[in-house]
């Protein structure tokens, strides 16, 4: 140590302290203290550290990607986070992987290339012109919260990867060897005879002894539960309990309700007018304009007809030839002193002067279309119904509050009943998932299960239903889950007894199938043992669709037979179904694709080939990477 | 520790001090500098020689009809330029990444043209010229694919034995099984095939054509 100390007092260690201390005035002391916020890393790759906020946001990312692809109505449980998670987790990884592989590889992009492209997304060009917009790219960068370095970082990556990986994909082959013999392979075909033996038939004969029902029972007694459940007392206030006599509908209150109500229905009311227009535009001044419908409203006074003095005089091309017809129309559609001056006219009528912003009018009420308008004592009935049921609302409204304080202070249900005089009633048994009635709302068995009724013996709160007014209950009777007596469940039993028996009858057959084919029974004797039949299917391809999918990934499987001993084997459909396989020859696929064909689907496999060896190349960076999650 | 007294004593001692040590800070500086603009000398030099290399690929994406771009439709004219392209790559920049890459496709050229020889050539310059690992594989897999293209069956079975494929082994396996195919040695071959199918980097059922390679070789029990 001291030796150590004696060197860096030496020339050495001044060498080497200045060269310790250049560096900052080159390239700032920020690089030495910019924080991290460590704790957010999830995955470290080489140094190269993947956040949780950056794989929250691909999670959220690929979530809104796949409800695009497949519409609304995807299972929402593939959207969980979890399940997305490791997929997402894996192809973070793999860019990261790739990020520092291109720099390891010694790649690089000219600035200039970069630029190029950038200028070519589709999504930088501009609408109208359908050229490179440098304000829009800017538009985009900050929509996205990309900064513009942050940007061209990331394409220029994402382009060097794509260098990379058509050096190592885009470079595979295919031999001409290796296509013929796969060609080859892929277009053999196999006869076979199949045999199914139906284990739904199977279900008839089955015989079911006693004992074997209750062993099975119990067994699977977990299965064979009845649902855990509850009795509830509750109290139920509801509108109508407040819809008594008590309740006094004042006349005043009526014939209020009766006068809004009539009111919005004469705003229904359209009129029909006529109108002569003297327009003030830049030609004509307002004070010739004045001038003009005086003198129009002179000649209608002297008794000339509207009509005509409208016809004659009106400026409004659109109408002075129908005498100024303007059609029907409801109140607030014209100019506010129009409406006014047309509303407050009876039928037939004539207005003075009215002054809008196009200029002068006289206009003349022609017609009025009225809704019928009701009388008050027709209405009383209904008016009175409605307004006892408002009135009752809000008291419920207001009683609500009373409700809630006495269900949590009092020990039972009798002093709401008491103070609301309303019975307290019993339900019938309910689950957690509901029940009939009222129960049917998941609130209140909700409510019910919840620890302090349930548990504690105690009032729910006041329950708000959505059309049942106000819920108070506690529990009268609690049964757990229990297990059901075989008398109780004996046809389930049965039912899934004997599925079983027959699977395992069906599988057990064709198993002695299988080994009296290959013990040389005739097939003729196992159609007979087994009332069954062999159906042959001839030069069956790879790609057979009639066929279950199953049966033939089997018959590609079996050896070939040789000489003349046929190989068979049986499987398993999914419906519980076997089907044993005998097969009896195989036909060697041949080699007749033309040239182009060839060469097209040579390029099929070579790029098979080449997504192969990208993804060895990815594998073997993944195995040598140091890949740490915090 | 000493404590000066006046002044003139201070100064005194800085002068000698720097008289002592003065040449040794300025060599010091002097190093740090020719270290740090060498560095990025060096740095600006890589990315130069570099980007060039990046742009003659590119070139070459796109004469071998891999940028996505309207390749010129006259086939041969394309050709003439991926190998003039290629070789330029591999004279000029031969230490980089890029003229692996290079070799790598002049060799797919090579064997579409029915050249198994100079395709044989390219892949061996692409495994002797430093490709990082995962590349080095892919480019001896498939010179032991060409080989076995010549015929060269054992010379295909020593090369890929004499490589540790790593995380790349479930591919040279199915090269392996191919290749004692053709020399009719079925179980070895689906032995081979078997490894293939059944390595960690990937599951039976994203490998359609190994499965059918290996069912086609089985035999009764």
């Amino acid at each position: 140590m001291q030796g150590f100390r004696d060197l860096l007092k030496g020339w050495f260690g001044k060498v080497l302290l200045t060269i310790f201390i250049l560096p900052f005035a080159f390239f700032g002391i920020q690089g030495l203290f910019q924080a991290n916020a460590r704790n957010d890393v999830s995955i470290v790759v080489d140094g190269d550290e993947i956040t949780n906020s950056v794989i929250d946001r691909t999670i959220e990312q690929q979530r809104q990607n796949l409800v695009q692809r497949m519409g609304g109505n995807i299972d929402p449980s593939f959207l969980s986070a979890d399940l997305l998670r490791p997929g997402v987790e894996d192809s973070l990884i793999q860019k990261s992987l790739l990020k520092s592989a291109v720099v390891n590889e010694g790649m690089y992009l000219p600035q200039e290339k970069v630029s190029a492209f950038i200028r070519e997304m589709p999504m930088f060009l501009d609408e109208v012109s359908g050229k490179y917009s440098q304000e829009k790219l800017e538009r985009v960068l900050v929509q996205a919260g990309y900064s513009g370095q942050m940007f061209v970082n990331e394409i220029t990556q994402s382009l060097l990867i794509e260098q990379l990986q058509k050096g190592v994909a885009g470079s595979a082959f295919v031999t001409a060897d290796e296509l013929k013999s796969i060609v080859m392979l892929d277009g053999q075909k196999r006869d076979v005879a199949t045999l199914t033996i139906s284990a739904k038939t199977y279900e008839e004969s089955v015989e079911l002894a006693e004992g074997e029902l209750l062993a099975y029972y119990t067994s699977h007694s977990e299965q064979y539960k009845s649902q855990e459940k509850v009795k509830v007392d509750f109290v139920n206030l509801t509108i109508d309990d407040f819809k008594n006599d008590d309740v006094v509908i004042t006349e005043e209150e009526i014939v209020d309700r009766f006068d809004s109500e009539s009111e919005a229905l004469r705003k229904k009311e359209r009129r029909r007018a006529s109108h002569i227009l003297v327009e003030i535009n830049d030609d004509q001044s307002e004070e010739e304009a004045l001038e003009k419908i005086k003198s129009a409203k002179a000649k209608l006074d002297s008794g000339v007809d509207f009509d005509q003095v409208a016809q004659e005089m009106s400026e409004d091309i659109a109408t002075a030839r129908s005498g100024g017809d303007l059609g029907f129309g409801a109140k607030g559609i014209y100019d506010p002193s129009f409406d006014d001056a047309l509303f407050a006219l009876d039928k037939g009528e004539v207005t003075d002067i009215v002054r809008t912003e196009f200029g002068y009018h006289i206009v003349k009420l022609v017609e009025v279309e009225t809704p019928d308008l009701p009388l008050i004592d027709a209405e009383r009935g209904r008016l009175v119904a409605e307004l006892k049921s408002e009135k009752a609302e809000e008291e419920l409204a207001i009683a609500l509050d009373e409700v809630s304080r006495l269900a949590f202070e009092s020990g039972d249900l009798s002093v709401i009943s008491e103070q609301f005089g309303i019975d307290i009633q019993s339900s019938d048994w309910f689950t957690r998932n509901g029940g009939v009635g009222i129960f049917a709302d998941k609130s209140l068995s909700d409510a019910a299960f919840s620890e302090v009724v349930l548990e504690d013996q105690k009032n729910s709160e006041a329950i708000e239903t959505s059309s049942n007014g106000v819920v108070v209950l506690r529990v009268a009777e609690h049964e757990k889950a229990k297990t059901l007596s075989l008398e109780g469940v004996r046809s389930r039993v049965v039912a899934a007894l004997k599925k079983q028996k027959s699977a395992e009858k069906a599988e057990a057959d064709a198993a002695a199938v299988v080994a009296a084919v290959e013990s040389g029974a005739s097939t003729n004797d196992i159609e007979s043992q087994y009332s069954t039949k062999w159906q042959v299917s001839d030069a069956v391809a790879r790609q057979n669709s009639t066929l279950d999918r199953g049966v033939v990934n089997k018959i590609f499987e079996l050896p070939k037979p040789v000489e003349d001993k046929k190989t068979v084997a049986s499987v398993r459909l999914a419906n519980g179904d076997w089907v044993v396989v005998l097969l009896t020859g195989v036909k060697e696929g041949g080699y007749t694709l033309s040239d182009k064909e060839g060469e097209q689907m040579g390029n099929i496999v070579a790029g098979r080939f080449g997504k192969t060896d990208f993804e060895g190349y990815l594998a073997t960076l993944k195995d040598s990477a140091s890949i740490t999650r915090q | 520790m000493d404590t000066y007294r006046t002044e003139e004593e201070q100064i005194e001692a800085i002068k000698r001090w720097w008289q002592t040590n003065g040449s040794n800070v300025l060599i010091g500086i002097g190093l740090a500098i020719f270290i740090v603009v060498g560095w990025q000398f060096w740095q600006d030099q890589k990315r130069a020689t570099g980007e060039a290399a990046s742009v003659i690929y590119s070139d070459l994406l796109d004469a071998a009809g891999l940028s996505g771009k309207e390749a010129s439709s006259d086939g041969k004219d394309n050709s003439a330029t991926l190998v003039t392209l290629g070789e330029q790559l591999k004279a000029d920049h031969d230490a980089s990444e890029y003229a692996v890459f290079a070799s790598l496709m002049l060799a797919k050229h090579y064997v579409n043209a029915g050249d198994a020889e100079k395709a044989e050539s390219e892949l061996r310059w692409a495994v002797d010229h430093n490709a990082s690992q995962g590349v080095k594989l892919v480019a001896q897999l498939r010179l032991a694919r060409v080989l076995a293209l010549k015929g060269q069956l054992d010379d295909a079975l020593s090369l890929i034995d004499s490589v540790d494929a790593g995380a790349q082994a479930a591919a040279f396996n199915e090269v392996k099984g191919d290749i004692y195919v053709r020399q009719e040695k079925f179980d070895e071959a689906r032995a081979a095939y078997s490894k293939a199918l059944n390595s960690s980097d990937a599951k039976a059922g994203s490998k359609p054509i190994v499965k059918m390679k290996y069912d086609n070789l089985a035999v009764v029990n």
